[in-house]
């Protein structure tokens, strides 16, 4: 499909969040790993030990998952068209089973709904792989997720699976990918532990998610229609994605930390979203690119005492986009992108069991000119994320977490507060969230999120794991 | 939930603190005359005794009690790896209640220096390194602080023998030294600790905390000691009271393995093999 370029008040570049807050929302999933296998039985002074995955057939060995109901509702109208209200549903199972001895497989099937919007509706297999294990080395095959990156907000390096963009602004869910990952676990020493390099082939293009119709995040309105399946798309060889991460622990005398290499080639993950047809003024469509990129991170905490609460975090990736093959549209020049920043812990604040956690992070780029930031505005290009987090430490396990994101290039502001705990007086697995989504955005159109406004909203999240 | 999940790392270590005795290590001539000396030539001895272990596996049960007597139970599983002069490793996994099922941390001890701590979400699929300065902090809102759960070093306190007595725990009266204890490190919570050590099997049946203030605190007792081997003791309930607030917390050991080499195999009849330095790591949290 060829598109021809629009002028720029239609640009938005679709990656408007790549945020990846680890909220309020717990701990979802249930996950086996090798240790476990030692431990998911009954253990008894006869236990058997190193051999309880069977060496033939397939058995069930964890199974798990949630349910959860987000009703959210949205302070202002955005421009009448949209929805002013979501009621999300979303249920996941997870199930872990051996397939032998040294042949594991994943199921993790999601329905994921909007009670109120039919356009909404999704019932998938979210992931589902088969790993084969050897001691060095091991292999998977199937549609996953991985979480990479070092930082907490926006991770440069984070390049392997795409995001749905459709209902969050700032916890967006990766979306799984169907390939292969070769891993070798290569010997370490004294001051490199656990060295491992990975290979993944991404043969199959799938498209990054947008909120389509009258969905409150949606990139349409009366008067623009957005295609979310009629953009410019890679075909062929085009479609594949390859990457290399490497990754170990750094041990020094001033500070222990982990690090990872990346490297990758193949479909940016965040496509530009451009008028659709110059005859058709008013559709919009993503317009997919190559993006070769090369990164690394470390996460690092100080041996020197003074310094000993503080966790320093450093990300950056050097992106050369390049077009696809008949792709209408340039893609942006060379760029660096980085995120810098810390946690900090400290405890005891109101009662002898509360923690608090505090996270500054600035997000920047380097290369960039004002033109090419005018013509293809992305986020986190100039902004500083903050975020602080307590946890009481009660029977509930309450907590309060403020999160906020300012781009200084454009003035825009979102905050975020949610308070969570668990309804234990009813059942200890049934958690409640409540939050509140400040946004406030500019009025230029190359903002980031100019193309979105009014979407300051409230919501209630009940969930119940299992 | 980050660092305090760590804890239990310690906890188990800690309990197993409680306990080793090796007939061969006949107790050294004790300089009785000076408590100073005495008391920390008792605290080492018992301390050496607890190596030689190995490894060991655990499945645990967390419960905490409120002033009101109510409480709340989280469970976990536990894989541990002596490694003597270096700090040892360990991994936690928490398998109850749900919306923690599958958090897991690994821990690895050093020596004069800060622990390596890392703490695997499953929600969010990452692994992450996470600071180990965290000594005051209470472990997953139980009474136990990371302090209370991490190995007590021998080297770290300036000790003091004050008598011998007899002492009734869970109906069992046991012969002990009873050790003042006055930590030498900064990042404390106590001015001083009472140490109870078995007089028979050198394990820390009982240990007294006082705050800055010098009042007491809490009272960490050790209880339903189980012999594994005819040589390694282990505590198979842990409660820690805190006497200012009324709360408590009670760890409860079940199913506790300890050197995974004397063993059998039920699958293949042959003898286990210890764990290795390989199940210890950032991939094995992870899937």
């Amino acid at each position: 499909m060829r598109l021809k370029v629009r002028p720029l008040k239609y640009t938005l570049l679709a990656g408007v969040v790549v945020f990846t807050f680890s909220g309020i929302n717990g701990y979802a999933q249930s996950s086996d790993d090798l240790f476990s296998d030692l431990l998911e039985e009954t253990v008894s002074d006869d236990i058997v030990i190193d051999d309880t995955v069977s060496t033939s057939g397939a058995s069930l060995q964890a199974f798990s998952g949630y349910a959860e109901l987000s009703p959210r509702i949205f302070l202002n109208d955005r421009n009448g068209y949209h929805n002013d209200e979501q009621v999300l549903l979303t249920t996941e199972f997870e199930f872990d089973v051996s397939l032998g001895q040294n042949t594991t497989g994943y199921i993790r099937p999601r329905l994921f709904l909007d009670l109120i919007d039919s356009d909404l509706q999704r019932l998938e297999l979210f992931e589902g792989y088969i790993t084969y294990q050897q001691t060095h080395w091991d292999l998977r095959v199937g549609q996953f997720v991985e979480n990479w990156g070092i930082a907490d907000t926006f991770n440069p390096i984070d390049v392997l699976n795409r995001r749905d963009l459709s209902t969050q602004l700032l916890d967006t869910t990766r979306l799984g990918e169907v390939g292969v990952r070769a891993r070798w676990l290569l010997d370490g020493n004294g001051m490199i532990g656990e060295p491992t390099l990975a290979f993944y082939v991404l043969p199959w293009f799938q498209r990054t998610r947008f909120a389509l119709g009258r969905q409150r995040l949606g990139l349409g309105s009366e008067t623009i229609t957005f295609k979310e399946k009629q953009g410019f798309e890679p075909d062929g060889d085009e479609a594949y994605l390859y990457a290399l991460r490497y990754q170990s622990t750094l041990n020094t005398s001033l500070f222990n930390a982990d690090i990872q290499l990346v490297a990758s080639r193949g479909t940016d993950r965040n496509p530009l979203i451009r008028p659709f047809n110059a005859d058709i003024a008013d559709t919009l469509a993503p317009v997919y690119f190559g993006n070769r990129i090369l990164g690394a991170g470390i996460r690092a905490v100080s041996n020197i005492e003074k310094l000993a609460a503080f966790t320093f975090k450093l990300e950056i990736a050097q992106n050369n986009p390049y077009e696809f093959e008949q792709s209408p549209v340039a893609v942006m020049d060379d760029y660096l992108a980085y995120v810098a920043g810390f946690d900090w812990d400290t405890y005891n604040l109101l009662n002898n069991q509360d923690q608090l956690t505090f996270t500054l992070e600035y997000a920047g780029e380097s290369g960039v000119s004002q033109a090419q930031s005018e013509a293809f505005p992305r986020p986190f290009s100039d902004d500083l994320i903050t975020r602080l987090f307590w946890q009481s430490g009660d029977f509930a396990r309450s907590s309060v977490e403020l999160r906020g994101v300012y781009d200084q290039e454009n003035d825009e502001h979102i905050i975020e507060a949610t308070f969570g705990r668990s309804l234990i007086q009813w059942h200890q697995d049934l958690k409640l969230a409540l939050s509140v989504l400040y946004i406030a955005s500019s009025s230029e159109p190359t903002a980031t999120f100019s193309q979105l406004p009014d979407n300051t909203s409230l919501a209630m999240t009940l969930r119940f794991d299992f | 939930m980050k660092k305090q999940l760590l804890i239990l790392l310690s906890v188990i270590t800690t309990i197993s603190l409680s306990g080793v005795t090796s007939a061969n290590d006949a107790p050294p001539v004790f300089d009785t005359e000076n408590p100073a000396i005495y008391g920390k030539q008792l605290v080492e001895y018992s301390d050496r005794k607890l190596h030689g272990w190995r490894d060991e596996l655990v499945a645990g049960k967390m419960s905490l009690y409120d002033t009101n007597g109510q409480s709340v139970l989280r469970s976990f599983r536990r894989i541990g790896l002596e490694r003597f002069g270096q700090g040892d490793k360990s991994i936690i996994k928490f398998t109850s209640p749900a919306d923690i099922k599958g958090v897991a941390a690994l821990n690895y001890e050093n020596s004069g220096s800060s622990d390596d701590n890392w703490l695997y979400l499953p929600s969010t699929k990452k692994v992450r390194r996470i600071s180990g300065a965290n000594n005051t902090a209470s472990f997953q809102g139980s009474e136990f602080t990371y302090e209370d759960l991490n190995d007590l070093d021998p080297a770290e306190y300036q000790w003091q023998f004050l008598k011998e007595i007899q002492m009734e725990i869970d109906n069992e009266t046991l012969p002990v030294f009873k050790i003042e204890g006055k930590p030498t490190y900064r990042d404390t919570a106590y001015s001083y600790l009472i140490l109870y050590l078995s007089k028979d099997h050198w394990f820390q049946a009982q240990v007294e905390y006082f705050d800055k203030s010098g009042t007491h605190l809490k009272t960490r007792t050790s209880s339903q000691w189980q012999q594994f081997h005819n040589q390694y003791w282990r505590a198979l309930q842990v409660e820690m009271a805190n006497h200012q607030t009324g709360k408590k917390t009670v760890l409860k050991f079940s199913d506790y393995l300890v050197d995974l080499s004397q063993y059998t195999s039920k699958r293949t009849g042959k003898k286990r093999a210890n764990l290795t330095e390989s199940s210890f790591t950032k991939r094995a949290l992870t899937k």
